[in-house]
């Protein structure tokens, strides 16, 4: 808009200009012929017709310069307003991806610390049941330990037991076992006395 | 006069043997005097056990037996009513063991007690006494038994 301000008035100035120069030449014109015509012998004329050529072609001469001038002022106006105008854009735009980005990132770190939070308790709860789990397994395992050694224990006495019976089992001397048998008896012959007198 | 069981009747089947036996004789004591009355000839006189010629002669003393003897005997040996024992030893005693036992149990429990006597190996030991209502272990099977509580400190004791 300036532009299109700047060329007009120039133009408007370069008309005003030719035209004051053609008046005056047209003033001066009729003032000589004025004189011309009263006085006798006319007075010199003020401008010729080469002189407002001259004139003229100075003028155009100036005016193309004006407009060439102004052309390139404009277009250096032009292009620092378009540096001017993309630098805003870009800090403009910068800004706005910026914003945006720093919303992103503060929303990606409250995520994270919801995350890290979650994982923490994640981590908490998994490692109270893990000890509980543990706990709870080692005490079964006890007990079925110690089962397995009554157990064992029941056993190896019946097979011991049973060993020594088997092993004994062939090549009785009951002779020698006599001595062992009569004590018994006798260690427990109020019980077998009382037995027979009673039972019967 | 109380009659006693004499020492060489041990077991039930000595008693029943003795006693069938002495109802034998008494039969054929009997049916001999009938024959030699009717002029039969008498069938021969039946073998007796020296178990049952012991308890004739404590009975009879020099005597000869005749029916009514044998018959008061044969009533006496029931009426005595002996009680019963059952041993079980890992082996089967010989005669000597026997009436070591046998004499035992009449001295100090009863002397009406008949004595029988039972194998089985697999008491390893000791002695089982089956009374008509109780059982008596005391076999080494049954010792055993009663300390295996004891073989596993004994044998972590070893180790």
């Amino acid at each position: 808009m300036y532009l299109y301000v700047g060329v007009g008035l120039i133009f408007v100035s370069v008309l005003y200009l030719v035209y004051a120069v053609n008046r005056q030449a047209s003033l001066a014109q009729s003032s000589s012929d004025k004189t011309k015509t009263h006085n006798g012998p006319t007075a010199p004329e003020l401008l010729s017709t080469a002189q407002v050529a001259e004139l003229e072609a100075k003028l155009k001469q100036a005016y193309e310069h004006q407009i060439e001038t102004a052309s390139a002022h404009l277009g250096e106006e032009l292009k620092a307003t378009s540096a001017r105008l993309n630098e805003q854009v870009v800090r403009l735009t910068t800004n706005v991806i910026e914003a945006e980005l720093e919303g992103y990132q503060k929303t990606l770190e409250e995520v994270r610390k919801v995350s890290n939070e979650t994982m923490k308790q994640l981590y908490h709860s998994v490692e109270e049941q893990r000890v509980e789990l543990r706990k709870t397994m080692e005490q079964e395992l006890a007990e079925e330990r110690q089962q397995l050694i009554s157990r064992f224990d029941t056993r190896m006495g019946e097979i011991v037991a049973s060993y020594i019976t088997e092993s004994l089992g062939g090549g009785v001397d009951l002779g020698s076992q006599m001595t062992y048998i009569t004590e018994t008896l006798d260690a427990n012959k109020a019980a077998l006395k009382k037995n027979l007198s009673s039972g019967l | 006069m109380a009659f006693n069981l004499p020492s060489d009747i041990t077991t039930p089947q000595v008693f029943e043997a003795v006693q069938f036996e002495l109802e034998r004789l008494r039969d054929w004591l009997s049916n001999s005097a009938v024959k030699c009355k009717v002029g039969a000839k008498p069938v021969h006189e039946p073998s007796c056990s020296p178990e049952t010629k012991q308890l004739l002669d404590s009975w009879l003393g020099d005597k000869a037996p005749s029916v009514t003897q044998l018959t008061a005997l044969i009533e006496e040996l029931r009426k005595l009513k002996p009680v019963t024992v059952h041993i079980v030893l890992a082996a089967l005693p010989g005669d000597d063991l026997k009436q070591t036992l046998v004499d035992w149990f009449r001295t100090n429990c009863r002397p009406d007690v008949l004595v029988g006597f039972s194998a089985d190996r697999t008491i390893g030991g000791g002695i089982i006494v089956r009374t008509p209502n109780r059982i008596f272990d005391y076999s080494f099977r049954e010792r055993l038994a009663q300390g295996r509580a004891n073989i596993p400190e004994l044998v972590r004791n070893v180790g």
